[in-house]
């Protein structure tokens, strides 16, 4: 038995990959990150209640948007680091694949401006 | 003149994966008395769901005290807010619910028996048994989108539900595993450095495990018939083929024996659920918020984990309480060490499987 699985293994392919050169494989379902869309946003904020580490947050501005429906001139944050791919955001908007989705894209490591390093600006 | 040496096993030790420490009394090797000490990686979770999170976010919070159980201390939390709210769960749903706690207990249960041939010395085994856990993780990223954290359940139901693709992928992987398992049981019990040199090692006795509440695999090695599974009546077990898995001798031997097969059991249950899924909706509306209390019983991959949750009809809850199965384990685990010598500690640590990260939260 031991010698025998002892030169199966030395002929065998290795069982990791060799990443950074070797891309890794994405499953099908993979929970990427959440992507919006202003354009069909209605402002209803019921993403930003679902959302159990609050990544997602609808900051008051003083500029007007072009969106009709964003009567009290939010601007959508979303911080992908604190996001935990769960896709609450995605089943509480009631207009899902057109205001919210969930893509299959990875987070950049270069991310916009977190809540927090805003604040502190 | 003092007869007895101390030694400490831990915090960070070569053997261990998780901080724990032990504090060994030796008489040479022979070690007579044992003192621990688990709260090493404490965070605050009960307190956090208690304050900052509501409760429909609960659950996604307690998956993250732990990375190998987290499908159990979700729907554990899920059940248990739940059982305070307006609202049915569908059948469909509750089948998929247990399809992914079996699927972690089967890649829990392998990452046990890897570190009990590594602590035995067999780097190959453990080299084998890594790599044919990894089409189990594989699977569940398949199915929930995510390798680690799956944050399936929600109130209501489960967020995917499983295709014909996924569910062919399912049981190829699960019959492939299962004739592995079945060389794994040859070679655990007749391979001198895992079976032989491992009885009568690290042994508890059933009337300790009645006396120090034993639970969970540690349990059912001894002969002590213990399983939340036998007795949960808010999942379907019975109708999917559950059969209680009881060892014998209570060493770290039995223990391997009990893990693997309960792996064959849960491999046989995963197969029922994917023939006999029922028809309907993955997920129905919960109304109101939670009010009164409630507690859930699961059986985690360690044995049992206890929910007590209290609600005031508030978005956020009034306690949250969690009893996880390594936390009551810990008398028995020192009871075990007693009589045992030194060089062996490693190797029995690693075959209570201990989860320190749920202990402490």
């Amino acid at each position: 038995m031991g010698i025998k699985n002892a030169l199966f293994n030395l002929f065998k392919k290795p069982q990791t990959l060799n990443y950074p050169l070797e891309a890794l494989p994405r499953t099908p379902n993979y929970r990427g990150l959440i992507e919006y869309g202003e354009a069909e946003c209605i402002y209803c904020l019921k993403c930003q209640k679902a959302c159990p580490p609050q990544a997602i947050i609808f900051e008051p501005t003083n500029h007007p948007t072009a969106n009709p429906k964003n009567k009290k001139s939010l601007e959508y944050t979303y911080n992908s680091l604190l996001c935990i791919y769960c896709g609450e955001c995605v089943r509480a908007c009631p207009k899902p694949n057109e205001a919210l989705w969930q893509s299959d894209k990875k987070p950049s490591v270069q991310t916009t401006k977190t809540h927090q390093q805003k604040a502190r600006d | 003149m003092k007869k007895t040496i101390q030694i400490p096993l831990g915090s960070q030790h070569i053997a261990l994966l998780e901080p724990i420490k032990f504090r060994f009394e030796c008489e040479n090797e022979k070690i007579i008395a044992v003192d621990s000490d688990v709260g090493f990686v404490h965070r605050g979770v009960e307190r956090a769901c208690a304050t900052k999170f509501s409760f429909d976010s609960v659950p996604y919070v307690v998956a993250r005290i732990c990375g190998l159980c987290a499908i159990t201390h979700s729907l554990a939390s899920t059940m248990a807010i739940e059982s305070l709210m307006e609202g049915e769960v569908s059948q469909k749903a509750n089948y998929l619910r247990i399809l992914l706690v079996e699927l972690d207990r089967i890649h829990s249960h392998l990452l046990c028996l890897a570190h009990v041939s590594e602590n035995a010395g067999y780097e190959a085994m453990f080299m084998r048994i890594m790599g044919d856990r990894e089409p189990i993780m594989a699977l569940l990223e398949l199915i929930t989108g995510n390798r680690v954290q799956f944050d399936y359940v929600c109130i209501g139901g489960v967020n995917r539900d499983i295709d014909n693709q996924i569910a062919i992928t399912l049981k190829k992987t699960l019959a492939t595993l299962q004739s592995k398992i079945q060389e794994y049981i040859a070679e655990f019990s007749s391979n001198w450095s895992l079976a032989l040199k491992y009885k009568n090692i690290g042994t508890l006795s059933l009337e300790d495990a009645y006396i120090y509440n034993a639970i969970g695999p540690l349990a059912r090695a001894t002969g002590l018939a213990t399983d939340v599974r036998s007795s949960n009546k808010d999942l379907p077990y019975d109708a999917i083929g559950f059969k209680m898995v009881v060892g014998e001798g209570g060493d770290i031997y039995a223990r391997n024996i009990v893990r693997l097969h309960e792996i064959l059991n849960s491999i046989e249950m995963c197969h029922n659920i994917v023939e006999g899924l029922p028809e309907g909706e993955i997920l129905t509306k919960f109304k109101g918020k939670p009010q009164g209390e409630a507690i859930t019983r699961l059986e985690a991959p360690r044995g049992e984990l206890m929910y007590y949750i209290k609600g005031s009809k508030k978005a956020i809850l009034d306690r949250v309480r969690i009893k996880t199965p390594t936390f009551s384990s810990i008398p028995a685990f020192m009871e075990i060490f007693k009589g045992n010598q030194y060089a062996d500690a490693p190797a029995i640590l690693a075959s209570f499987d201990p989860c320190m990260s749920c202990t402490a939260k």
